[in-house]
């Protein structure tokens, strides 16, 4: 949903280790997040915390799940990859690694996914090895 | 007559096994204590490292050991704020090896220049002072600005960077600016 973005996050997990130094506080283990309708479960999150900036969140699994429902009637989005990260306010979430994003019966497919978290819009996926474009499946048609 | 006799006899031999025992086990007797206590570690280069305040100590002849009272630690953390721990009482092994921090536990570091604040409350604090290493089993609840992170165990490790690691049951809650 467009007001995903201004919700608080909420992380579940088996243990946290808090890096003072550094602003990093490391979820591990059967990590849950939900921000708004966003659900997204990992192995393990990380919150950065800097003064004055916004937290960055980066998920690593195997795979990083994610889900979330749309404002204008296209169902909810799901997608999966190895990593995912987004700022905490910020609209955009990468997807990194065999990332693959359904939208209705639109599937995407690349090892990268930029996903406009705010409009439920797929932006690109610029592939990071330069191997493969994003491959979709329009319709689900096999 | 008899019976009272015996049971006289076996009434006073049980008094003096009392007495006996009582004289052989040593009683737990205050040899001395302190008010006002304020006592400053310093590290290898001279600067604060370790500071204990405690409105009263009471040390122990029998096993050597100290309790505190309303005990308060400053951690002093390099180039950013200390930080301060604070317990209802506090117990010190003969050997310094344990100091237990009882009760309601606060430790409090402000913030600072690109320093987030923390603060967090727990009970029954175990320190380990020369391993610069702190433990608990109790519920954990850490907060910094409007964020908040509640768990159950806890353990810190102090020697430089000071690391924290929440053990279970961890629930993160992180307030977003639109």
């Amino acid at each position: 949903l467009q007001s995903d973005k201004d919700q608080p996050i909420y992380i579940e997990a088996d243990a946290v280790d808090i890096d003072d130094r550094n602003g990093t506080s490391i979820y591990k283990g059967n990590v849950v997040l939900t921000q708004g309708s966003i659900v997204m479960t990992a192995d393990q999150v990380t919150v950065t915390q800097h003064q004055e900036q916004t937290d960055q969140i980066e998920a690593i699994g195997s795979p990083v799940t994610f889900q979330q429902d749309t404002d204008n009637g296209k169902g909810t989005i799901k997608g999966r990859a190895k990593k995912a990260e987004y700022s905490a306010n910020g609209e955009t979430l990468n997807m990194i690694g065999d990332a693959i994003l359904i939208q209705g019966k639109d599937t995407f497919k690349s090892d990268r996914i930029v996903y406009d978290r705010a409009r439920a819009i797929v932006k690109a996926g610029a592939s990071a090895k330069g191997k493969e474009r994003v491959r979709v499946t329009i319709g689900g048609k096999k | 007559m008899l019976l009272l006799l015996v049971v006289v006899t076996l009434w006073i031999a049980r008094q003096s096994m009392q007495e006996e025992a009582e004289r052989t086990t040593p009683q737990h007797r205050v040899d001395y204590y302190l008010e006002g206590v304020d006592s400053t570690l310093m590290d290898l280069s001279g600067r604060p490292s370790k500071r204990l305040v405690a409105n009263r100590m009471t040390h122990f002849m029998d096993d050597d050991s100290t309790e505190l009272e309303s005990p308060r630690m400053t951690l002093y953390d390099l180039d950013r704020p200390p930080w301060h721990v604070r317990s209802e009482t506090g117990w010190l092994s003969g050997d310094g090896e344990v100091l237990l921090l009882q009760g309601e536990v606060k430790i409090d570091r402000f913030a600072a220049p690109g320093v987030r604040p923390m603060h967090i409350t727990t009970r029954d604090l175990r320190v380990q002072p020369r391993d610069n290493y702190v433990e608990t089993d109790a519920e954990v609840h850490a907060r910094s600005n409007q964020d908040r992170i509640d768990a159950k165990g806890m353990q810190i490790w102090l020697q430089q960077p000071i690391r924290i690691k929440l053990l279970a049951n961890v629930r993160g809650h992180y307030e977003v600016e639109p």
